[in-house]
């Protein structure tokens, strides 16, 4: 869902080897290494931006650095963080990554360094996340890559990632734990007296206090469809609807106040959850919650969304929207919910893409 | 009584008419007929927001523009749709179009040609956010060579005008109180990350929309970050960087505080950093160039010995704007500014000193014809929390 993203990623922020310990990302860069053989590329170029996090990096560094991280056919990665270098023994703290280097100036060229170190003076790269790049940081990359053929590698590297592995399925039931008992507390605060906008305070407090790095939430802090937070407010609605976000060690995971048992919300959302087997597409998974719903209510849950993949990002592929041709893989996650009109009622899900549906994740 | 952030605020409403004025005029003296003002949704603390600037409205969708005529009425186009109803009550500028996404730059060429504005000579403030896509995509979508018009919008709102300061004093405010809530409330045994969580929602309650806010304690910090799941214990050092942001408008203080009391070499090298800082302040005159600023922000520093630690890694800036409608003045060497009068950053020497760790030492100031006036109603001390 479209939310108010925050200047800055600034809460709990630590590397749990206990959930994502170090031969996870070796792992992850062994088959990284093996799609670049299958796709005969030489060397892998990984780009993030400053302050907002990136799935793409963070799969294999384990912390949304900005910068570019480099994967050779064979050895451990490197990251090249452009900047003066402060950030170099905190960022340690957080990356299973030995080799670290701080590049104020040309990034470029310290990757076109570290490739040629072994030899490979010419060949393909594979680039993801080229779009971030300014146009400064492009034209750097082009002058000092030159030599080489530059590849766009996004849909060869999205496709490794589709199906969630073991141990991110367990960061995202983590991060769910989290965003219920957010939730939680600002039902509480509601059913204790408190404002709709005093709600979301709390269940802020909450989430950050669990561990959250980072949050969002919106409320119907109007009466009449959802809001961020802004400042705070006395008016009090006639019920609290709650949409929270959480990110726990990188993982996401929404979760919302309940919505009607039998209410119109929840049977489209279990329209869309049954029908979220492999091989469904996302279109048809968007038109399955679509068909439960009337006509006002379907202009508002197309306008909020229905959902999509969910991951080390908040909104990942594949979208689910009407006339969606991403084919749905077993394994992968989604974040799915249906907000219907005046948000009057809401509901959501985690969900694994099973083999012929899709079945609600637990928190743990 | 709490201060008053209505849309309808006189003060308000005024002032976001003159910022278009002052454009517009701007727009004559560089030739442009057309503006169009862009935000982008990833909010930074270091990146302008042209759109946000001209229009009063904090987006949350991917896209937001302010299209701004020289002769006519200025519309802003929103994502995405469901966020109209609030875009229409924050917008300074009546006319409000939601649409998502995907429609928002054909929505922006379809209303320009309906308002007969196709053959106007255009420009584009993007700012530091704008996608580079986005920013490629212009001449074609316009049918035109585009002018850049980040300048415009940069020289303009790096003078705060009287909403502005009114907004700053408020995050000013927020920020003071909730150093004062952390020196009251943090105590060795607690995590660091539940400290910054707490910090965190009572500045939030305090009327924050946002927060760019590190915090971390250490016996001997490298540098400030994140929270982690560290415990604080006895003689840890406490370091805070706490930006609360009312209306879009940051404000921040450094701020250094001892789990106890302060040794007589903590007080020594913070003296030498306040030193330092008020050096800077006295030095920031209307035309000086921030690399006299920061000469004179160093000066103490390489005095006593630490000359070397003055640059990165050891430190990132001697200060910066904070500013949703500019980035000038960065106050580091390469950066080429001059102070002028009226502008709003934070000075801050904070760095590491070999002897005791990272010590942060910052201040929010304003450009008055004397140097630097701080914002804050008392300056920071080496704080102990006992």
């Amino acid at each position: 869902m479209i939310s108010m993203i925050p200047v800055l990623e600034r809460g709990y922020t630590f590397w749990d080897r206990s959930m994502l310990p170090s031969d996870e990302f070796e792992e992850r860069t062994r088959t990284a290494q093996a799609m670049m053989a299958q796709e005969d590329l030489d060397a892998l170029l990984v780009w993030s931006q400053s302050y907002h996090s990136n799935g793409d990096l963070a799969w294999l560094s384990g912390w949304p650095m900005a910068g570019g991280l480099v994967v050779r056919r064979d050895g451990e990665p490197t990251m090249f963080s452009p900047g003066g270098g402060r950030e170099l023994y905190f960022q340690r703290m957080q990356t299973w990554l030995n080799d670290i280097r701080s590049v104020p100036g040309s990034v470029g060229k310290g990757i076109a360094a570290l490739i040629s170190e072994n030899g490979v003076s010419h060949g393909r790269i594979g680039v993801i996340g080229r779009h971030l790049m300014s146009k400064g940081g492009l034209r750097d990359l082009d002058e000092h890559l030159g030599g080489y053929t530059l590849v766009e590698a996004g849909d060869a590297y999205s496709a490794m990632r589709a199906a969630k592995r073991p141990r991110e399925i367990l960061a995202a039931r983590a991060a769910l734990v989290i965003a219920e008992a957010a939730v939680q507390a600002g039902q509480d605060a509601y059913d204790g007296g408190a404002s709709n906008a005093e709600a979301m305070v709390a269940a802020e407090r909450v989430a950050r206090l669990h561990g959250a790095r980072d949050w969002r939430c919106l409320a119907n802090l109007t009466g009449r469809g959802l809001r961020p937070f802004e400042r705070l407010g006395s008016e009090r609605q006639e019920r609290l609807r709650l949409w929270v976000a959480v990110d726990q060690s990188g993982y996401w995971a929404h979760s919302s106040t309940p919505g009607a048992a039998a209410g119109t919300a929840n049977r489209a959302l279990d329209a869309m959850i049954a029908c979220a087997g492999a091989g469904a597409r996302g279109g048809d998974v968007a038109e399955a919650g679509l068909a439960v719903l009337g006509a006002e209510d379907k202009e508002a849950a197309l306008s909020y969304g229905l959902g999509s993949g969910i991951g080390l990002d908040l909104e990942e592929a594949p979208a689910i929207v009407p006339g969606s041709a991403a084919v749905l893989v077993k394994g992968g996650l989604l974040a799915l919910r249906v907000v219907t009109s005046g948000a009057l009622d809401l509901a959501t899900a985690m969900v694994e893409i099973g083999g012929d549906t899709g079945r609600r994740i637990v928190a743990s | 009584m709490a201060p008053d952030f209505s849309a309808d605020h006189p003060m308000r409403v005024a002032c976001y008419a003159a910022r278009a004025e002052k454009v517009r005029d701007a727009m004559r003296a560089a030739g442009h007929e057309l503006l169009i003002a862009y935000g982008n949704g990833r909010h930074s603390f270091v990146g302008m927001n042209p759109a946000w600037y001209l229009s009063g409205f904090k987006q949350m969708g991917p896209h937001t523009a302010v299209i701004l005529p020289l002769d006519g009425d200025p519309f802003v186009v929103v994502t995405p749709r469901w966020d109209d109803e609030r875009a229409k009550e924050r917008s300074a500028i009546k006319e409000v179009i939601a649409v998502e996404p995907d429609q928002f730059v054909a929505t922006i060429v379809g209303e320009i040609e309906k308002r007969q504005l196709g053959r106007a000579r255009a420009a584009v403030a993007g700012g530091q956010q704008q996608p580079r896509e986005l920013l490629e995509s212009w001449p074609g979508a316009l049918g035109q060579e585009v002018a850049d018009a980040d300048q415009i919008i940069s020289d303009l709102s790096r003078i705060r005008d009287a909403w502005s300061l009114h907004c700053t004093r408020a995050a000013v405010d927020i920020a003071e109180r909730g150093y004062d809530w952390l020196l009251a409330n943090a105590r060795p045994g607690m995590k660091e990350h539940h400290v910054a969580g707490e910090l965190e929602t009572y500045i939030r309650a305090l009327g924050a929309e946002d927060n760019f806010q590190l915090m971390s304690s250490s016996q001997h910090n490298r540098s400030v970050h994140m929270p982690t799941n560290r415990v604080i214990a006895e003689g840890d050092i406490l370091l805070g960087e706490i930006t609360p942001a009312v209306e879009g408008e940051y404000i921040q203080i450094c701020r250094t505080a001892v789990f106890g009391r302060p040794s007589a070499l903590q007080l020594e090298k913070f003296a030498m950093l306040d030193e330092a800082l008020r050096a800077g302040m006295k030095a920031a005159k209307p035309g000086v160039p921030v690399s006299e600023v920061v000469a004179a922000i160093n000066a103490p520093i390489s005095a006593a010995g630490y000359e070397k630690y003055t640059v990165p890694p050891y430190m990132r800036t001697r200060g910066h704007s904070m500013s949703l409608g500019s980035m000038d003045p960065e106050i580091a060497t390469f950066s080429g500014h001059v102070i002028a009068k009226g502008v709003v950053f934070v000075m801050h020497p904070n760095q590491y000193i070999p002897d005791t760790g990272y010590f942060m030492c910052g201040e929010p100031v304003i450009i008055t014809d004397d140097g630097a006036q701080p914002l804050t109603s008392r300056m920071g001390e080496l704080g102990s929390i006992l």
